[in-house]
């Protein structure tokens, strides 16, 4: 019996946040900024950054988020081609990389070689394909460079990334979170409070779930709205026989979808051209619309689409 | 109208309040203020509790999903099947997979007095991670110092006992996490780099690796992950994430190629079931390289001939 208590005592140690122990009151760096309770917070930190970020996000029509939990299932590569796929349609796109320990997307979109520049109006994203904006740190350090962003900085980054960069009017705002349900992630979706909603993209493994849970349930606990589960890397068709086998046994992420009861918006199949586009630099629905993955994606997006404003609609009738 | 000037860099805050016990940028310091020796407090207890352990082997891979805690968990496994004592230290607090590979999950960490004692798993192996303390729907959103103290606490608080190797997982990336780990483990005997075949991955791997080497670990290889796929119908073999990663990730940074793990449903199978894939398919090429690179390592370490198994 002690023992139990013990261990209770430990995860409670483990887990609550002791705001008084570290706190220097730099509240403008402070990445528990959202969590804490101290009195002393409201009367330092003035919210001129904040005021801004909701500024430029007014500009912004919709504003989506993409995350994983689990690193290395195809976020980054979804969310380029999520973009993609709008951005074909004509509408004005921006995505925002977040990830700022492995950002990828400007590689996906084979924009290595630029950079962003500094306006009248603040930092001016890259132009890619379609005239979609791209914000990344990957443009800003190098590969080989050691980039070490400590916790103070990391939301620092993710302000100047909401708040000082020019978007300008724009249809659609992605932003690809970095994997994992740590601050990075969470003070995102406490930055932009009119969120559309949350793309969450795994893998078909029982395993990528554990993950995948906990982003998905942190989401549901931030008030954010699911817009749904997306399974990659799911079933994989033999370019030789044509057969189509699984690489990992399917239906983890509907699984998901039913126990956590949020959207499943569909499965995309393993492609060798998919990674040859990514290294390429050009997404896989641009370079190869015909295959089952670009099929895929561009159904999953049609429904991405129909849950926001399905949402919308709700939260409309809600305040009325 | 004014030249426009491209955007090259942030300022990084250099302000140094002295603690370098806390301090995440540590290797990165070049200040003649930087106390290196840390015989006091939590470090000092960290170097009590492991002493016992004759080897530490850190898994980095830098970009997620490419396998790292896979690595891990097969490699430790490897080195058990070769009659080592081996204990698994798993400092991925974001969504941990180490018990679920290793067929520990749902068991709990019991305290023993004032340590933490590990949970056992197959072939002896003990096992240290969050994934034991938190539940399946415990999400916590983890901050930088919370992670800190975790590490501290699986650092001087568990009973490791005496073991032949000491196997660490750090989550992807090359942030605070990793450096961490790199700061309070004393004497790593060094890391192994996991990487993918495609190209968008070799950037953060390399970063992990360059790390490692500042950090004065030797860095014994790199093993490719996901390294091609056979169809089982029609025996043909497809690059599904391109080739060739590994062996470019290697040659840049002057270490040797370990060899390369295919695609295959055994491995997804043996990490859901949680049965190491080196433990229940032992013959299979994925194995194989996985047997190779723990037989090299512990002839590296040990200087003795090898076991049969």
């Amino acid at each position: 019996m002690e023992k139990v208590v013990e261990i209770d005592k430990l995860k409670k140690g483990i887990k609550e946040l002791q705001i008084d122990m570290n706190c220097t009151f730099h509240c403008e760096a402070c990445e528990k900024f959202f969590k804490c309770k101290s009195p002393e917070k409201l009367k330092i930190f003035e919210r001129r950054r904040m005021a801004r970020v909701l500024k430029v996000m007014s500009g912004i029509d919709h504003k989506v988020a993409i995350c994983a939990g689990k690193g290395g299932v195809g976020k980054s590569l979804f969310t380029t081609n999520f973009s993609a796929v709008i951005a074909q349609r004509g509408k004005k796109v921006a995505v925002l990389d977040q990830d700022l320990d492995g950002p990828c997307i400007p590689k996906m979109l084979g924009l290595t070689k630029e950079k962003m520049v500094m306006g009248d109006n603040g930092i001016v994203p890259v132009e890619g394909i379609f005239g979609m904006k791209v914000v990344s740190l990957g443009f800003v350090a190098t590969e080989t460079e050691i980039v070490n962003w400590f916790q103070e900085k990391r939301r620092n980054a993710t302000e100047e990334f909401l708040s000082h960069v020019d978007y300008g009017k724009l249809d659609f705002l992605n932003i690809d979170l970095p994997p994992g349900t740590s601050s990075d992630a969470v003070n995102l979706m406490e930055y932009i409070p009119d969120l559309d909603g949350m793309v969450v993209v795994t893998n078909p493994t029982r395993i990528s779930q554990i993950v995948a849970r906990r982003a998905t349930i942190m989401a549901i606990e931030a008030g954010v709205n699911v817009l749904g589960i997306v399974e990659n890397m799911s079933g994989f068709v033999c370019p030789r026989c044509g057969k189509e086998v699984d690489v990992m046994e399917k239906g983890g992420g509907k699984m998901l979808a039913g126990q956590l009861e949020v959207p499943y918006l569909g499965h995309i199949p393993l492609d060798p051209r998919s990674s040859e586009c990514s290294d390429k630099g050009v997404p896989y629905v641009v370079m190869y619309p015909d295959s089952p993955a670009s099929k895929a994606t561009v159904t999953i997006v049609d429904q991405i689409l129909v849950n926001i404003e399905a949402f919308r609609k709700e939260k409309a009738a809600a305040k009325a | 109208m004014t030249e426009k000037q491209s955007i090259t860099g942030f300022n990084v805050d250099l302000s140094c309040d002295l603690i370098c016990e806390k301090c995440e940028k540590f290797f990165d310091c070049e200040l003649p203020t930087k106390k290196a020796d840390f015989f006091v407090g939590r470090m000092a207890q960290a170097r009590e509790t492991l002493k016992d352990i004759k080897h530490k082997i850190i898994i980095v891979g830098g970009k997620g999903g490419v396998g790292k805690t896979l690595l891990t968990a097969n490699f430790a496994t490897a080195l058990a099947m070769q009659g080592r004592r081996v204990a698994i230290l798993d400092q991925v607090f974001d969504g941990p997979c180490i018990p679920r590979m290793m067929g520990v999950d749902g068991k709990g960490i019991q305290l023993d007095g004032e340590k933490l004692e590990p949970v056992e798993a197959l072939l002896g192996i003990m096992v240290v991670s969050m994934g034991l303390i938190l539940d399946e729907d415990e999400a916590v959103t983890w901050f930088g110092d919370m992670k800190r103290n975790a590490t501290e606490e699986f650092l001087t608080s568990v009973n490791y006992g005496k073991r032949d190797y000491l196997i660490v997982d750090v989550p992807a990336g090359t942030s605070a996490d990793t450096t961490n780990v790199l700061r309070y483990i004393p004497d790593l005997d060094g890391a192994l780099i996991i990487t993918v075949p495609s190209d968008v991955s070799q950037g953060v791997a390399h970063k992990a690796a360059v790390l490692c080497q500042k950090a004065k670990i030797d860095v014994y290889g790199v093993v490719e992950n996901l390294s091609g796929f056979t169809c089982p119908e029609c025996g043909e073999k497809v690059d599904i994430l391109q080739a060739g990663g590994g062996k470019y990730l290697a040659d840049k940074l002057g270490i040797p190629f370990l060899g390369g793990i295919p695609m295959d449903r055994r491995v997804a199978e043996s990490a859901d079931e949680g049965v190491p894939f080196v433990y229940k398919y032992p013959e299979w090429e994925g194995s194989r390289v996985i047997h190779r690179v723990a037989k090299d390592i512990d002839k590296k370490l040990f200087g003795v001939t090898e076991k049969n198994f």
